[in-house]
Formats: C-alpha cells, sequence, structure tokens
C-alpha cells in the first residue's frame, strides 16, 4: 500500500464472481484498519490491479490481454525508473508528452494510455514498455535539435510498443520460464492477494520477479529485427504525422557519429544495431517513401527546452 | 595584428587607462574585426564536417532528375551545409576555395565526422545565458549515465511510476499542440514497390 500512490476507489466490485466478491469483502473489512484499500487500480481507461490466485504459475504468453500488458509495462517501468528517476522538470515532460501523444494518436494502437517521460541521466538512450510507456534520457534530448528529431526517437520507441517486440522477447526460450503472472499484476494486488499478514516479504516476492524480466529485457534489449522494424516503422509514423521524415535519418547519422567507445553509448550499443547498419536498413525504405514536406519546427524545441 | 598593437601604445601613450583593460579592449575589438570580415560570404547556421561514404554525383537541384555538375570521391572530407528532404547540400573541403565543388547529394551518401556530445542542463540555458553569451551550458550536473549494473541493483519505484502519470496529457490537448505547430497528419504516400 505505502508503494502505491494513485489508487482510485472504484465500482471494480460489480462484475466479478462470488468468490471475488467474498474476497474483496476481506479486504474491505482489513481496509478499515488501514486507509481505504481498492483494487480498482487504474491507468487512463484500464482498470488495473486484478485479483490473481498466486501469482506464481508458469504463464502463457500467448494468451496476454491489454489490461496485462499494460500493468507489465507499468511494473518494468518502475523498474527503469527505480534506475534513474525523471527529470523534475515539470514544463520538459509535459512538452515531450504531446509530442508523444499526437505521434501515439497516428499510431496503429491510440487507445494505450500512452505515458512519456525524461530520465535523468547523461546517458543517451530511450525505452519503451509494453502498454504505452515511452522514455528517453535528458543526455539523448540534450543532442537534439529539433521537435522532428524528438518526434524521430519517440516514434522508434512507439513501435516497439504497437507491434509487441517486449511481448515477443518474452516469448524467447531464455526469458520463457520466468515467465510468471506475477509479471502481470500490480504490487497491490499482489499483496492484496497473498497472506496479509507477511506484506514485506511477499511485496519482495513481486518485486523480485518484476525486477529480475525488467533487468533481463533492458539489458539485452530486443530482437535485432524488431529493433529495425521499429526504424521502419518509425520513419513512416513520423511522415504521417506531419514531421519531415528525414529528421529520422539525420538523428541516426548525428549518432553515428558520436565516439562508439563513449560511455554514454554502452547500453545503446549493447542493445541495438550500429547507427552506420541502421542507416543501411533504412536506405531502401527511404526510397519509397514520397518527397515529404513536413515540418522541423525547430523554434518551438528550442523554446521548450530552455 | 599590428594594427592592434599601434593602437595599443598609442592608447597606453595617452595613460588614462591600466595595461590590462587596454589589452582587453582591444582583444575584443580585434574578435569583433575578424568576425565581420567571416560574415562575408555569410555562413549558413549548423555547417557540418563530414566525408563522402561512396563516390557519387554532384545535382544543381535536390533530385535525381536534375543536371549533374561533378563528383565528389569516397572518403572525401566535406562541409554540410543545408538539408532539403533526403538532400544534403555539400561543398568540398578542399584547399584552395576555388577548386572547392558544391551540389546536392543524397543524404544517405554522407557521414558526419565525429562530434563532440553536448552535456549539461535542459531547461537551465536562460539561467546560463544570463550570465554568459554562450547559447549552450558547459556545466554539466546531470545525474551519470546507466548501464547494465546499475540496471541489476534497480529496486521498482512505483513513487516514480505516480509522478510519470501526473505529467500526462490528453490526446485533445495533443490535437491542439499539433495544430499550433501547423502539424497535420496524412496517410503518407508510400511509393509502390
Amino acid at each position: 500500500m505505502k508503494y502505491v500512490t494513485h489508487l482510485t476507489c472504484s465500482s471494480y466490485i460489480n462484475n466479478v464472481t462470488s468468490y471475488a466478491t467474498y474476497l474483496a469483502l476481506i479486504l474491505v473489512l482489513s481496509c478499515s484498519l488501514l486507509a481505504c484499500k481498492s483494487t480498482g487500480l487504474k491507468i487512463g481507461n484500464f482498470e488495473l490491479g486484478q485479483l490473481i490466485d498466486q501469482g506464481v504459475k508458469v504463464f502463457n504468453a500467448n494468451s496476454i490481454n491489454q489490461v496485462q500488458e499494460i500493468q507489465f509495462g507499468e511494473n518494468m517501468s518502475a523498474v527503469l525508473l527505480g534506475t534513474r528517476s525523471l527529470y523534475e522538470n515539470e514544463a520538459i515532460n509535459l512538452y515531450v508528452n504531446k509530442v508523444g501523444m499526437w505521434l501515439a494518436a497516428n499510431s496503429s494502437r491510440p487507445e494505450l494510455p500512452w505515458q512519456f517521460g525524461v530520465i535523468n541521466s547523461t546517458a543517451i538512450n530511450a525505452f519503451a514498455a509494453p502498454g504505452g510507456f515511452v522514455f528517453i534520457t535528458s543526455g539523448m534530448l540534450m543532442q537534439l535539435e529539433n521537435e522532428a528529431q524528438l518526434a524521430a526517437v519517440l516514434a522508434h520507441e512507439i513501435v516497439h510498443i504497437t507491434e509487441y517486440h517486449h511481448l515477443n522477447a518474452i516469448k524467447d526460450d531464455a526469458n520463457r520460464s520466468a515467465v510468471t503472472e506475477t509479471l502481470f499484476i500490480s504490487a497491490q494486488a499482489y499483496q492484496d492477494n497473498t497472506a496479509a499478514s507477511n506484506e514485506d516479504k511477499n511485496y519482495r516476492v513481486w518485486a523480485k520477479k518484476v525486477t529480475g524480466m525488467a533487468q533481463n529485457l533492458y539489458s539485452k534489449g530486443l530482437d535485432r529485427d524488431d529493433e529495425f522494424q521499429a526504424d521502419q516503422y518509425g520513419i513512416r509514423l513520423l511522415a504521417k504525422s506531419g514531421y519531415d521524415a528525414f529528421a529520422y535519418i539525420d538523428n541516426l547519422q548525428v549518432l553515428a557519429s558520436f565516439s562508439a567507445d563513449d560511455s554514454a553509448l554502452a547500453l545503446l550499443y549493447k542493445t541495438h544495431p550500429t547507427p552506420s547498419q541502421r542507416l543501411e536498413a533504412l536506405a531502401e525504405q527511404l526510397d519509397k517513401l514520397a518527397m515529404n514536406e513536413g515540418l522541423l519546427l525547430t523554434q518551438r524545441f528550442a523554446k521548450a527546452m530552455k | 595584428m599590428s594594427r592592434v598593437f599601434y593602437s595599443y601604445l598609442s592608447i597606453m601613450a595617452t595613460s588614462l587607462f591600466t595595461p590590462t583593460t587596454v589589452l582587453c579592449a582591444l582583444v575584443s575589438l580585434n574578435t569583433s574585426l575578424s568576425f565581420a570580415a567571416n560574415l562575408a560570404p555569410q555562413q549558413p547556421n549548423n555547417v557540418r564536417a563530414g566525408q563522402m561514404i561512396k563516390q557519387v554525383n554532384l545535382f544543381k537541384q535536390p533530385s535525381f532528375q536534375s543536371s549533374i555538375t561533378g563528383s565528389v570521391a569516397a572518403k572525401e572530407k566535406i562541409n554540410i551545409q543545408t538539408r532539403k528532404s533526403a538532400w544534403y547540400f555539400i561543398s568540398t573541403a578542399t584547399v584552395p576555395q576555388t577548386s572547392q565543388l558544391s551540389g546536392w547529394v543524397n543524404m544517405l551518401n554522407v557521414r558526419f565526422i565525429s562530434a563532440a556530445k553536448r552535456e549539461g542542463n535542459l531547461g537551465v540555458k536562460s539561467l546560463f545565458s544570463s550570465v554568459n553569451n554562450d547559447s549552450l551550458p558547459t556545466v554539466s550536473t546531470g545525474v551519470r549515465g546507466f548501464d547494465v549494473n546499475d540496471l541489476q541493483k534497480a529496486k521498482a519505484d512505483l513513487k516514480q511510476v505516480a509522478l510519470l502519470n501526473s505529467y500526462t496529457v490528453s490526446a485533445g490537448a495533443a490535437a491542439r499542440f499539433a495544430k499550433q505547430g501547423k502539424l497535420k497528419a496524412s496517410q503518407i504516400k508510400v511509393k509502390e514497390d
């Protein structure tokens, strides 16, 4: 409970089975001793915090529904933000959210509860988590010159989400054994549903499962082909949203010009094909793109970064 | 520079100023003089040093249909002046200047020569520019990068997730933001395979 700050009391109980109602009644009773303890965890319009028996069963990665996908993404984001915090400048975070939301609205999954954040780190990188969570480091933001380049970075991450690349990755043999239902429920739901007398220990079990998977995914990165696909679809999303699509190439060329042994780029290089390889793969796509008269929005970007 | 030296002597002769202030004044005068000399022909903003990846033709316009004005060799050092769509306008970095060639090349035939990455803090530029004239801050106080080791030590931070959630904007706000920037969504044209 102490870790969750965005709970809302809702009418979740209405549409669950009598067994769950019984469980909920126990929860309500235990609430009387603490603050109101609801399972109506929400992100956007999605009700999260489902009650799941044990959270330790081997999970079938092919049957993940959208709500579970979002919860998985939130759990992964919690680990990522546990590594480095958000850059606490509201104006810059809101600006990145506006650019990101506009791209997301033009993506194939506009209905997801998209959230964008700037991570406070000198590393040059960007990350995505399933269900609509996208992050760019302040170190990356520093290297950009216009809004179209920012949109290029975000578009690449958005495609990882719209094309379910993380879920593909957890179906891999290396990850499969670590996939349990725990990954798809909130810390709150996990605590509520396991022995209440042993909350801290159970939270640690949840945290261990979740951090293990997130560490694995962010350290090893996604499938190389998925990275190339994110570039291909990303440049098209950029064009579709009215930006100068060639800012995507420009951005990769800037990244390619940085020293390859720069530690700020270590994780990016470990988890992605090199910028030169990505440029080569995009060459074909570029021929297919008709002349694009999109915008760069250099002034608006400069103003937002001040 | 000799002109500067004579000016220095003549001003010093008046003995109204200390040597240091006079020197400072002249250095800044000299800088502004040489800066003025650089203004013609005016350099476009943001010229980047680059290198050709392979030998290609230079085009008069940013299109393969336009006329060819010359060619540049692989590995040739160039200056990238500007971009239009998928084309860079480049000039060769040969010496003397009179033998330099310029024209349009497809952007994928070019790579940038190693650039220093920028460091500093976002959102404090105005603070820095109020105390000196540099538009980019040079002092870095940002949190260091993170790597695999940092990830291994990470703990889930749900308070940060809540903070992230507080920055969310609505689709409507994003649409208004796009309209302000004159961004238009379109079905992009992709040439037939």
